[in-house]
């Protein structure tokens, strides 16, 4: 043990030196993901900043670039390493270190967690209307391929395709499924515009359905917060007895397109990624207090029905600001509304790694109190000497 | 005999700086025979919040004049004076030049003389109302960011014109001279009906009233007792057209009408005595509100946060003049100058608290005037153990600095204002909020007590060994406690985050911001443990540090973008470059050798010579 | 030690080289470590100028380049298992996601409706307030929103007949539904009802309750001997209540009917926006909530045209006059004169005579005896009603009887009241330029 932390790679990156220079690149990429966002939006920033692994940069015009810092992972990880090695190395347990080792330890946790989180949280919404049950969240950021069998007269089947198998492209298969779906085109953004307005363009890939009559042409992704993408696919059923034809599907068409493989009747739907829940909420009304003459939001709560078949949950719960519904794993926020206070937007998080920043922060203030409370009576004793 | 003399002058430095600070209570208004200070105590609702009309009246003159007082040829109104002028005399207050027009590209467009001077009065602009209508209608259309100098100017008369125009129709309808008996008719020849139209009023009274309950700025009327709800205060139009319908009228009503109308027959009699019976009603319905409008109103008045600002020149005044000579008494007046001081700035924090109810932190003004009382507490305490003027003199800088800042942005209206849901809990107002702003005022102090080594030692030779090591240990010190807060503060934020939306950190630029204050801080530790830099070294990175947290605490402000934007604010933005290019300038010097230094600072390994400050330098 | 002092050497050479680009005397002054390995001295040098760089490193000299690169490349030598395992675990982190995204997923779910659309517009953070837009079409001539009116229209039919489209707002119900249908019934001579259902047509427009009403007068109402006709939308909106009306001759009118329809349904209350995340310090800003200021009174002389006789005055208008004057007599006292517009109200002319007969003290009359002692005066092709009141008796001791001249004209739909009030005197001297303006009155 001790000879490898002697060894001057170990020494090196267990080095303060190391810290300073780490935490000088991480201010650098806060202080440009900063800027950044007067003409991105956050997750756009996000993903070329913080959940990357470099930096690029290209002259205007290029299609080549070069990475001139490390990204966020990169950074992360340094820093990371350089913890664990200093605590390998020179954080001696004694009386006198409790305070550091505390600290850096809760400092350890709070990015491990956050890496965590960056990996394995999910944040889906729930656009409820007055009145409406709903079952499911949507992921704002992410569309799917929905085929729905509703031969059942008590249920519907769904296969759910998810955005990157489509964007991979070719045969999609499903052993529920005696067909098989061949993406031809996938664009993750596109406008679509109606036939009628433009006679010169090209023939549709279409064969069937709404794509027909559509022009489709791919833009660039967006970048901002307040847009999504129009995402679009051609996408050829075939079958044993050979292709039915292909359609276009796209999260702007919003109704499903049936077509019929031995005598049951499936239906084509691109739409925001769905994630059903054992539970459902109804939404009996949306309160949005105002200070008296203004239109500050005071207040805005959802009182909602909680129905959970499963468990025998059937009760009302009130969710408002700050005061989120906890429930089976997911935690429920109340982020918006919308319909002149006739839609309440819930905010759905479910993080394996909820609790590691609560942690990771208690034991970092519990480090810095303790280590900078030495270091002042300690002063105080000698000014008093 | 000298402790002694020391000691009364210090008591009678006290004494005078209570009696400048109390001076404003005694300026007793009564402009022309109105009770215009007793008119200002009456509570009124506006912007969701119970304020006496004092700070309607102050407030509204800065947004439309930029000033707190307005000067006439007769000498000069308060902002009271003129508020009354505007409600119940609105034929005269038409002539006041009130309007302030700077930018010479919206006088052309307006059509108005640009030598005419730069106040103009709202029968001035009355005839280019159309133009400037269009002209402000135009510039709504553009983005925010994108708008010219000229689209935003344009755009603001538009705003003070129409507060202006609201406010003269809030008690009655402008050019009203005989609201009294408007309510006297309406008392006798009503029958109340729930159809108002069918109440016997004839329909273009109706549409005036209609007009009132509109365009009314304030809430004048309070709710029929015991019933105390803000949400029930009501504009003049509003309770009379409720009353069409129910047929109570509200003594407020009639209350007002008699003082509109006894002021704009420039009857003083009666107006004192309708305001008097007007505020003895509302001391027996709503006590608690009267009494919480007159401790505003006398807030107001006394102007805490200005006196403490002059005081604080003052005082940095005297703790420099302690370094050049009588280092013990100066310094003593000046420590005890500072006490006070501080106890007014205190005072003030508390009674603003008290007004709203809320934790010291709400806004970017209030975060202002906390950052200097944290910096000026410290600077007592640093004061306090190594008595040698550099707490005081740092001290009083800041505040001075952080008390101007507060003027400034007190400029844009009432700096009271309601808290919007989500952050309106107080507990965490109370500790994620203060511990970031401890953080911010600990890491100015920090930058400025290092501008203190690098002026006093480039540019005078008073940095003598022993001051050198104390500075480093107080910066040391006080980076230390900035470290603690920021990061604190900083993790609350993102558990107040988690606990609101589900996620504890969003890069949003205010809390980049904080998290760039934290690094630097943990780098000038790291640095310094690791041998990285000395003392020197320290210093410079510290007054990095300033730039840092102003860049934090406005520059994200500034971006235009994320949760906390205000937008370019256009005259700050030129201030904050320029403060960040004064403490780069301070960096370079702090990175000359130590040869070029005025004073003798060796190098920790030379042996040292003892030294005497010279004071003839 | 040799690897140290290529880590050292390199780390130096990284430290040096922002401050390479001319300004070498930052060196050596306590901020950067003094190490004597590499720096081969480790006194502080005293001159401005670089003294104790190691040989070859003028600022043209790129020999530091060399050594450099050489140092990366012996750190990356000794380090190689290290960093290459670096770099995998980072190429693994980066080219891998959140885990099983990419599978397809099967599951059952009760039988629903057909899915919704996809809502298009993600909330934003303007946070606006119950906000109510139209569309026009464009045949509609859109004239300035005065006073209460929050937008104004002029519909132009054939033979220069026009009807009148106005959007107004009163507070809360403003009587409700019922008390205003009748209120237009009245203004149409049709007899009120009592049965909400008979009046009009409950619809939806974008989710908003409205009430449609079209109402035709039995008699010919104008001139021309055409009937007139209103078509209304009443829409109550957060605290409000919205009226669109249509008001004209009745072909003219029955023409728009479907223009007037799709106009209703062009209605929009601004949607709602996403709540602000608060995040850390400094929360809000000072004047975050300036409430939106209302239209402002503009003078309206732009579109009421008129020429002015000799002694009058223009003066400030206030909110109810669309133009207001005074005319001096000779004998110095002033007289008061006032053009105001309203929609045709309840009660019509009679009302509003006996209203002026109050004002000068006179006793109200009725209806038989308004049509015997009125005139009727044509004037720039208008059809006024022309009252002269003196009052009985001195109003006070400083004036003697009031006297009030009027004229009052109504049309598609709208009531014009242009009055002169004054001294009995004074208004008699000025009946003549009374007269001589309406001649030149051009009504919009």
């Amino acid at each position: 043990m001790s000879s490898i932390s002697q060894s001057s790679p170990f020494r090196t990156l267990a080095s303060l030196r190391l810290t300073v220079v780490c935490l000088g690149f991480g201010m650098v990429l806060v202080f440009l993901g900063t800027l950044a966002q007067v003409n991105l939006g956050i997750h756009a920033v996000q993903a070329r900043y913080f959940q990357s692994v470099f930096i690029f940069w290209s002259p205007p015009g290029a299609h080549w670039r070069i990475p001139i810092l490390p990204g966020g992972y990169v950074l992360g990880t340094v820093l990371l390493l350089n913890l664990l090695a200093a605590h390998a190395t020179r954080f001696q347990f004694s009386r006198k270190k409790v305070g550091i080792i505390l600290l850096h330890f809760g400092v350890i946790l709070l990015l491990v967690g956050q890496l965590l989180t960056g990996l394995f949280a999910r944040e889906t919404q729930m656009r409820i209307d007055e009145g409406q049950t709903l079952g499911y969240s949507e992921a704002p950021r992410e569309i799917e391929l929905a085929v729905i069998d509703g031969s059942d007269p008590n249920f519907d089947q769904v296969v759910s395709i998810p955005e990157r198998l489509l964007a991979r492209g070719g045969t999609i298969q499903n052993q529920t499924l005696p067909f098989t779906l061949r993406v031809r085109q996938f664009l993750p953004n596109s406008r679509l515009e109606m036939r009628s307005q433009d006679q010169q363009a090209p023939p549709s890939l279409a064969t069937n359905g709404v794509g027909t009559s559509i022009i489709v042409s791919e833009i660039p992704r967006t970048v901002k917060d307040d847009e999504r993408d129009m995402s679009a696919a051609f996408v050829e059923i075939n079958s044993a007895q050979g292709s039915l034809g292909t359609w276009l599907v796209s999260n702007a068409v919003s109704e499903s397109q049936p077509f019929t493989v031995n005598n049951h009747t499936y239906n084509l739907i691109m739409r925001q990624r769905r994630y059903y829940k054992q539970f459902a909420l109804t939404l009996l009304h949306f309160a949005h207090d105002r200070y008296a003459g203004t239109d500050i939001p005071k207040n805005f709560s959802s009182r909602v029905h909680l129905t959970d078949l499963e468990r025998g949950e059937n009760r009302e719960v009130l969710i408002s600001m700050n005061d989120p519904l906890r429930y089976r794993g997911f935690t429920f926020y109340q982020a918006g509304f919308d319909k002149n206070d006739k839609t309440t937007i819930l905010q759905v998080v479910r993080n394996p790694a909820m609790l590691l920043p609560y942690i990771a922060c208690g034991l970092v203030a519990l480090g810095l109190i303790i280590q900078f409370s030495m270091h002042l009576f300690g002063f105080v004793k000698k000014r008093n000497q | 005999m000298k402790p002694t003399r020391t000691l009364i002058v210090t008591w009678v430095i006290v004494a005078a700086t209570l009696a400048y600070v109390l001076a404003p209570l005694f300026r007793h208004d009564r402009h022309g025979g109105f009770e215009m200070q007793k008119l200002g105590r009456i509570p009124v609702l506006l912007n969701g919040r119970i304020k006496p009309l004092d700070t309607v009246a102050r407030t509204s003159l800065l947004i439309i004049h930029g000033k707190q007082t307005l000067r006439t040829e007769e000498g000069s109104l308060t902002p009271m004076d003129w508020l009354a002028e505007v409600l119940m005399k609105s034929q005269q207050a038409n002539e006041r030049k009130i309007f302030v027009m700077r930018n010479p590209e919206t006088l052309t467009a307006v059509g108005l003389n640009a030598e005419a001077g730069k106040y103009f009065s709202f029968n001035d602009l009355f005839p280019h109302l159309q133009e400037i209508e269009q002209q402000a209608a135009l510039s709504d259309k553009v983005d925010a960011q994108l708008r010219s100098a000229f689209q935003r100017d344009v755009l603001k008369l538009y705003e003070r014109i129409s507060l202006y125009h609201r406010l003269e129709n809030s008690l009655e309808v402008a050019g009203t001279t005989d609201f009294k008996s408007q309510i006297d008719d309406l008392l006798k020849n009503i029958k109340p009906s729930p159809v108002p139209m069918q109440s016997g009023i004839s329909s273009e009274a109706l549409q005036s009233l209609g007009f009132l309950a509109e365009t009314g700025y304030f809430f004048p009327i309070p709710p029929f007792p015991p019933n105390d709800d803000p949400l029930q205060w009501r504009k003049m139009g509003e309770s009379l057209l409720v009353f069409l319908t129910d047929g109570k009228m509200h003594p407020a009503v009639r209350s007002w009408a008699a003082m509109t109308t006894a002021f704009a027959a420039k009857d003083s009699v009666t107006f004192n005595k309708a305001l008097d019976d007007y505020l003895a009603q509302l001391q027996r319905d709503f006590p608690g509100r009267v009494w919480k409008a007159k401790v505003e109103s006398v807030f107001n008045q006394l102007q805490l946060f200005y006196s403490a600002m002059v005081i604080y020149v003052l005082i940095f005044v005297l703790a420099c003049g302690s370094w050049l000579a009588w280092p013990q008494t100066l310094g003593r007046y000046a420590f005890a100058l500072l006490v006070v001081t501080f106890l007014v700035h205190s005072a003030g924090l508390v009674t603003r608290m008290y007004l709203e109810g809320r934790p010291p932190v709400t806004n970017l003004y209030s975060s202002a005037v906390f950052i200097g009382w944290a910096a000026v507490l410290l600077g007592i305490l640093l004061e306090r153990f190594f008595r040698n003027g550099i707490g005081s003199a740092t001290a009083a800088m800041i505040g001075f600095v952080t008390l101007l800042i507060a003027h400034h942005l007190s400029m844009d209206g009432d700096t009271m204002e309601m808290m919007r849901a989500v952050l309106d809990t107080n507990g965490w107002l109370a500790t994620h909020v203060v511990c970031v702003t401890l953080g911010y005022a600990s890491t100015f102090l920090a930058g400025f007590l290092a501008l203190t080594y690098i002026v006093r030692g480039a540019f005078t030779p008073s940095l003598d060994r022993s001051t050198a090591q104390s500075l480093t240990r107080m910066v040391y010190g006080i980076v230390c406690f900035a470290t603690l807060f920021s990061f604190v503060g900083t993790i609350l934020g993102g558990i107040w985050a988690d606990q609101s939306w589900g996620r504890f950190w969003g890069w949003d630029p205010k809390e980049n911001g904080a998290l760039l204050i934290v690094l630097w801080n943990a780098i000038i530790l790291h640095a310094r443990w690791g041998g990285l830099v000395r003392q020197k070294g320290l210093m410079v990175l510290a007054v990095f540090g300033n730039v840092v947290t102003s860049w934090s605490w406005f520059g994200v402000n500034m971006l235009g973008i994320g949760l906390h934007s205000y937008g370019f604010m256009d005259s700050a933005f030129p201030w904050l470059i320029a403060f960040g290019a004064s403490q780069l300038i301070f960096m370079l010097i702090g990175v000359l050798p130590s040869s070029v230094w005025r004073s003798q600072l060796e190098a920790v390994k030379r042996p040292t010579a003892t030294q005497m400050v010279d004071v003839t330098a | 030690m040799r690897v140290r002092k290529c880590i050292n050497q390199y780390l130096w050479l990284l430290y040096h080289l922002p401050f390479r680009v001319g300004k070498p005397f930052f060196l050596g002054n306590g901020i950067l470590p003094q190490k004597s390995a590499t720096r081969g001295g480790g006194k502080q040098p005293k001159r401005l100028f670089a003294r104790g760089l190691p040989p070859g490193c003028g600022p043209l000299d790129f020999s530091w380049l060399r050594q450099v690169v050489r140092s990366a490349l012996k750190t990356f030598l000794v380090f190689r298992p290290a960093a290459i395992s670096l770099l995998t675990a980072i190429l693994l982190v980066s080219a891998g996601c959140g885990p099983g995204d990419d599978k397809i997923t099967v599951y059952r779910i009760p039988k629903e409706t057909q899915p919704t659309a996809p809502q298009e517009s993600v909330a934003d953070n303007s946070g606006a307030a119950p906000d109510v837009h139209w569309k026009a079409p464009s045949a509609w001539e859109e004239q300035p929103a005065t006073g209460f009116r929050k937008g104004s229209f002029l519909v132009r039919g054939a033979n220069g007949e026009t009807a009148d489209v106005s959007v107004i707002s009163f507070p809360a119900t403003a009587g409700g539904l019922l008390a205003n249908v009748n209120r237009w019934r009245d203004q149409l001579k049709l007899a009120p009802i009592s049965n909400e259902a008979e009046a009009g047509t409950p619809t939806k427009v974008d989710g908003h309750d409205m009430f449609f009403v079209d109402l035709v007068s039995e008699q010919p109402m104008s001139a021309s001997g055409s009937k007139s006709r209103i078509l209304g939308g009443i829409f109550p909106i957060s605290g409000a209540t919205w009226f669109f009306k249509m008001a004209g001759p009745d072909e003219l009118v029955g023409s728009q009917r479907e223009t007037f329809q799709a106009f209703l349904q062009s209605v929009q209350v601004a949607e709602g926006s996403a709540i602000p995340a608060p995040m850390s310090a400094n929360i809000g800003g000072n004047n975050t909530n300036a409430p939106t200021p209302p239209p402002l009174e503009a003078p309206k002389s732009a579109s009421l045209g008129y020429s002015l006789p000799a002694g009058w005055k223009e003066k400030p208008l206030s909110p109810m006059r669309l133009a207001s004057f005074s005319a001096a007599s000779p004998n110095g006292k002033e007289a008061d004169v006032s053009v105001v517009s309203l929609p045709a109200t309840a009660g019509g002319d009679l009302a509003n005579v006996n209203r002026w007969r109050g004002q000068v003290k006179l006793p109200p009359i009725d209806e038989d005896t308004l049509a015997k002692s009125a005139q009727r005066i044509q004037a720039n092709g208008h059809d006024y009603l022309m009252v002269d009141l003196v009052s009985d008796a001195p109003i006070d001791e400083q004036q003697g009887k009031q006297r009030i001249l009027a004229a009052i004209l109504d049309e598609n739909g709208q009531a014009w009241f242009i009055k002169m009030t004054g001294e009995e005197a004074t208004v008699d001297a000025q009946k003549s330029a009374f007269v001589d303006f309406l001649h030149g009155l051009k009504i919009p």
